[in-house]
């Protein structure tokens, strides 16, 4: 690539960029989802006719696809399958609904909306994601339409949360970086805000506005087929890359100066997913290919999203992430093109630097003055349980909090913006309800992830999220009797390869293959800039334990000084 | 009267008259009455086919009576009656008289003067009405322009259920209303308790003996006698309500999901070799016997051991086992409560049984123990025996069509519990059923027959199926018999219960039929989703027009399950959409809903 930044840049040329941005579509072989999408009148499919049939609580199988365009995948408690199957009832459908809000940042008011929805509707959970999006499950079809008008009263979305379209837009949370936060979270919004679907079809199914005749519409961008699949884009802030942004199919890196957004370091061809047994299927990390400034952003994301629309894989689902676009034809031609539909070359990538992926608990005074709690939320659900009562607290914290509240990509939360004089109220709501806890988490936990998984994601092979806190019980004996119950270690586990919790960028990485049997991934980063590698498959919980007891007690006692657990197994050279 | 006589009046020739004349005074009185049972019991010969017998409306014997054809009347709910109707005219007919079978909504009030001979057989419907058909006659003889009938002699059949105050009360009121009317009672009317089979034998032995002359023996119908020493025909081994059939459960699922607040079973039985047949729209009985639960109390109650030797309806046995197997518990009858007032002498029970009002108020929620509880008396365990009623099958609407499911039956119970007086109270069978019962396990059950409740015979016709609740059980028969047949109507079903999620009886099937045009449409209501509670009769009423119109095209309307609230609640919607949509005035939708009755294209089963 050409790293000269000599040439004057026409970012700006008009004409230039429309021309290159709105390529026809070749006519090809394309998979059914492809004609789906185009057959569906701009997201519309029938929708509305499937929500009215009083005999079944799902949609058509169809219309399923078309409904993760509008933030919502149809589901089943899977539980219940075999048991309802033989009482000849349907299994028990629900929708899961994600709401996305860039960045993850919500008012306290909105925070009341999602916890009373959680409760009329929902499983009485909230599900905080890895990426920033709150997701309410066990939401039934005939509730489906209360539940994203009440999201939309408060100012809140699902549109696009899920589906072939520009999804959710990361940024970390940034609690000591405030001042740069406010400029990178505004970019964060205006993209998330731009590359919404243009169709009218969620605002006519869902909040009853009047119906755009189909030929009236379109879509500038994303045209009749959307994208060949979902699309990321984060924005991250270093040393914290807590959103993980190498997972991202484009990603920004604040490049800092003085305290000043100078620009963005851009990076591209990041994602999680494969699939078992087809090698043409891998996770990849995103390569950083050049420098942008801020200004520049939206034009840049438009043109990746452009060049991924036109050339990405729409025959084979399982390919058609940007990371097999750019691996296909070569990070070079993907350069070029970019350049060459920009019309300009892109600046030569600034240094940057990544500590951790992790998240820093407790309070953090911002450079606003303003205070940040950083609370650890397991898993990410926010729940009342036997221990504590979590939902609760945060429903105490949101009626007396007046700054906001970010969700963290590490599925965690952050009650942010706390003035100084409010801070005592805040703490005195969380040591009502025990938070953060009797006894203060181990450092494995506090760096845990762990996905929904069984029993409701349709693609879990096995357990994650209501396994891995009972297995981190386990480890963390291991840890403690190695003299490690404080470091941390992160630990992912996913129930399929499709990697929601990014299990494969775990120091330990834990892909469920069947129901009970692992296989065991070690050696990624402590920053996320380095996947884990395979080291043992198929291991029930006995295995996993005795598995990873040898190399923690290895590591206990062969570590380097500040060695990091990844690091740690690439030196000793057992992955 | 010279028994010669009876001969010389009856069907035969002069030849057979005089064969007959030298035969029986030969004959000793255990023959004649074997002789008799069996003529009875064979019914027609092959010589002789009655083959109005099956159709059901004539039977006709090919020498007709001086005394005109006896008229039979029969007011059913669940076809019962008709059935003993049908039964008794093929016995008449044996005799060499001939006679008519009537539904009671069809018969011509007119013609009740010529008619010199009438039996009536009529049920009573729950608290005391009549069957829908017998309405007008009823009234027409009791408040009417009915004429004198000083020629008529009658005998009358009261079919009821003695857990309701007002037992029998319909054949009662008919027996009344002829005797005021000038006819003479032939035969003293019997009142049948729901096991009728024995009343009913006793009841048409004597009609038969007072329409034939012929001295017919105690046991009517039964075939041979022990010790005689006459050879006892052959006759193929026939399971029913007084001989069950040990059915294995096959299969037993609870159809509801999950933290319902339903328990609904759906038992699968084995039939193999016990060559019943049933048709869709028949009802399934079976026997269970009384729960520990309730028994033990009971004893302890009445200061017993249950060791007790008895003697119950079915010979001597220890009090336990007489109280599990022969007798009812629950609920408490009429019958119970007069005859404890009785003999306790207590004065707040003869105040009670006093005023029907009180006693429907009192046996409400209340069984056996709670009388004994709450009137303590002592007595022995035979007396305690003498006031119960035998232990009666629970019929089950049966929820499978043979053409689907071969040797099976399937039926679905609700299962009831519920608490009353500080009691925890089960229901008998279906907790027995859904507590007692395994798959594999034997159930005695016996098939029940409801001529009242069928699909049309003509397959083209639409059907409109009602059924909340357990309702729905008899359109999965008629969906599994339609679904076998070729050019079969339009189907629509509305069905209610209270959640969606965990209450929607057999949601894959009826998905399926909708698939494959079997259903053709189907509308659920479920209470309990919303705030707002929604029944079958609201989504029918959403649906007027168009069900009107399937009236007009000639559609069944079917309504099955609780006859408390929702059977009145459809009936009476049904006549609003009818007013509605047929711009009818009241009386008009009422002709309307006669004309759908009486040509059976408004059949009911509910309970």
């Amino acid at each position: 690539m050409s790293t000269s930044g000599e040439k004057h840049r026409q970012l700006f040329d008009d004409d230039n960029f429309y021309r290159m941005n709105t390529e026809v579509i070749t006519e090809q072989e394309v998979s059914p989802e492809e004609h789906l999408k185009e057959n569906s009148h701009y997201l519309r499919g029938r929708i509305v006719e499937g929500l009215k049939n009083p005999l079944t609580g799902s949609l058509p199988p169809d219309d399923v696809k078309i409904l993760k365009f509008h933030g919502s995948y149809q589901q089943q408690d899977r539980d219940l399958e075999k048991e309802r199957k033989k009482q000849k009832l349907e299994p028990l459908y629900q929708f899961m609904v994600r709401v996305r809000a860039a960045g993850g940042v919500v008012t306290p008011a909105q925070w009341l909306v999602l916890d009373e929805l959680a409760d009329a509707y929902g499983d009485a959970t909230l599900k905080l994601t890895t990426r920033q999006s709150f997701q309410f499950h066990g939401i039934l079809k005939r509730n489906l339409k209360k539940s994203i008008v009440t999201i939309n009263d408060a100012l809140l979305t699902t549109i696009a949360a899920c589906g072939d379209v520009n999804r959710n837009v990361m940024c970390n949370p940034n609690p000591y970086r405030s001042a740069v936060h406010e400029q990178v979270y505004a970019y964060a919004s205006r993209l998330s805000e731009y590359f919404k679907p243009r169709s009218k079809a969620y605002y006519e199914i869902w909040l009853d506005q009047e119906k755009v005749a189909g030929n009236q519409e379109e879509e500038p961008l994303y045209k009749s087929r959307y994208l060949p699949r979902k699309f990321k884009i984060g924005l991250v802030t270093p040393p914290n890359n807590d959103i993980d942004i190498f997972a991202s199919d484009l990603g920004f890196i604040v490049v800092e100066e003085k305290g000043k957004l100078k620009g963005f370091n851009v990076c591209v061809g990041g994602g999680m997913g494969a699939t078992f047994g087809d090698e043409s299927t891998y996770p990849r990390l995103a390569d950083v290919i050049g420098f942008i400034p801020p200004g520049d952003i939206i034009r840049v994301s438009e043109t990746v999203i452009a060049i991924q629309r036109d050339f990405g894989d729409r025959l084979n689902r399982k390919h058609a992430r940007i990371k097999y676009t750019i691996d296909d034809r070569g990070l070079e031609w993907f350069i070029n093109e970019l350049e060459h539909r920009l019309g300009a070359e892109l600046q030569p990538v600034a240094p940057y630097h990544f500590d951790t992926n992790g998240d820093q608990y407790g309070w953090l005074q911002g450079i606003n003055g303003k205070w940040f709690y950083t609370l650890f939320v397991e898993n990410g659900r926010v729940r009342n349980d036997e221990k504590r009562n979590l939902k609760d607290a945060l429903r105490e914290v949101a009626r007396v909090h007046q700054g906001d509240f970010r969700l963290t990509g590490n599925q965690n939360l952050i009650i942010g913006n706390v003035e100084p004089e409010n801070k005592a109220a805040i703490e005195e709501v969380l040591k009502a309800y025990g938070l953060p806890g009797d006894s203060t988490p181990t450092g494995l936990r506090l760096n845990s992830m762990a996905c929904v998984a069984l029993n409701t994601c349709g693609l879990a092979f096995a357990e994650a999220e209501r396994y891995l806190p009972s297995l981190i019980d386990k480890l963390d004996l291991i840890m403690k009797d190695n003299g490690l119950e404080r470091e941390a270690i992160t630990i992912r586990m996913t129930g399929c390869p499709n990697g929601c919790a990014r299990s494969r960028l775990g120091e330990i990485g834990l892909v469920g293959r069947t129901v009970g049997k692992y296989n065991l991934y070690l050696g990624a980063s402590h920053n996320g800039d380095r996947l884990n590698t395979l080291y043992r498959e198929m291991l029930a919980e006995a295995d996993i334990l005795r598995e990873l007891g040898a190399v923690i007690a290895r590591f206990s006692s062969e570590r380097q000084s500040g060695e990091h657990f990844g690091d740690f197994v690439h030196r000793i050279k057992i992955v | 009267m010279d028994w010669t006589t009876g001969i010389k009046r009856g069907p035969f020739t002069e030849k057979q008259t005089n064969q007959l004349i030298e035969l029986l005074p030969g004959l000793q009185a255990g023959q004649v009455q074997w002789l008799s049972g069996y003529l009875t019991a064979i019914g027609p010969t092959p010589e002789t086919e009655f083959p109005a017998a099956d159709t059901g409306s004539v039977v006709q014997q090919p020498v007709i009576s001086a005394a005109g054809p006896i008229h039979i009347l029969y007011g059913t709910h669940t076809g019962n009656s008709e059935r003993l109707a049908l039964e008794s005219a093929k016995k008449i007919a044996a005799l060499g008289r001939e006679a008519k079978v009537f539904d009671m909504g069809s018969f011509k009030t007119r013609d009740l003067k010529q008619v010199n001979e009438l039996l009536v057989i009529v049920s009573t419907d729950g608290e005391g009405d009549p069957p829908i058909q017998a309405e007008e006659l009823l009234e027409y003889l009791k408040h009417g322009k009915a004429p004198e009938l000083k020629q008529m002699h009658y005998g009358v059949l009261a079919l009821g259920d003695s857990a309701y105050t007002q037992f029998c009360q319909t054949g009662k009121d008919f027996d009344e209303a002829l005797e005021k009317l000038g006819a003479k009672r032939m035969v003293d009317r019997i009142d049948c308790d729901v096991d009728f089979d024995d009343d009913y034998a006793r009841w048409i032995e004597e009609v038969l003996a007072r329409l034939g002359r012929l001295s017919v023996g105690n046991n009517g119908m039964l075939i041979g006698h022990p010790g005689n020493e006459a050879p006892q025909p052959a006759l193929p081994v026939s399971y029913n309500r007084k001989h069950p059939f040990p059915a294995t459960i096959l299969k037993k699922i609870n159809l509801n999901g999950r933290h319902s607040t339903k328990e609904t079973i759906h038992l699968e039985l084995d039939l193999s070799g016990s060559g019943l047949r049933y048709e869709p729209g028949d009802a399934l009985g079976i026997y269970a016997p009384n729960s520990k639960r309730l028994m033990v109390p009971i004893l302890e109650t009445l200061g017993f051991s249950g060791e007790e030797m008895v003697e119950s309806h079915k010979g001597i046995k220890t009090l336990s086992d007489a109280l599990t197997m022969d007798y009812e518990l629950t609920p408490l009858t009429g019958i119970s409560l007069n005859r404890y007032a009785e003999l306790t002498g207590s004065k707040r029970l003869k105040e009670i049984t006093a005023d029907n009002a009180l006693v429907t108020g009192y046996l409400y929620g209340r069984d056996i123990l709670d009388l004994i509880m709450e009137e303590p008396f002592r007595m022995t365990p035979d007396v305690f025996l003498s006031l119960l009623r035998k232990n009666t099958p629970r019929m089950y609407s049966v929820a499978s069509s043979q053409d689907m499911v071969d040797d099976e039956v399937h039926v679905l119970v609700s299962v009831v519990r519920y608490e009353a007086y500080g009691r925890a109270r089960e229901g008998q069978c279906s907790t027995f059923l859904a507590d007692s019962i395994q798959e594999n396990d034997q159930v005695e059950v016996f098939l029940d027959p409801n001529t009242r409740f069928k699909l049309p015979a003509d397959s083209h016709r639409p059907i409109i199926m009602v059924g909340p609740g357990t309702g729905i059980a008899p359109y999965r028969a008629f969906m599994q018999q339609r679904e076998v047949m070729e050019n079969r109507g339009k189907a629509w079903l509305f069905f209610g219960e209270r959640n969606f999620t965990t209450d929607f009886l057999y949601q894959t099937e009826w998905i399926r039929h909708l698939k494959e045009g079997t259903l053709t449409k189907a509308d659920v209501a479920f209470s309990r989703d919303q705030e707002q509670k929604v029944y079958v009769q609201d989504r029918m009423l959403e649906h007027g027009r168009e069900l009107f119109d399937w009236l007009e095209e000639g559609a069944y309307f079917y309504l099955c399950g609780d006859k408390g609230h929702m059977a009145k609640d459809v009936d009476r919607t049904l006549r609003k959409i009818i007013r509605e949509y047929g711009g009818m005035t009241e009386e008009k939708a009422g002709e309307y809903v006669k004309q759908l009755q009486t040509s059976d294209r408004y059949q009911t089963d509910v309970y």
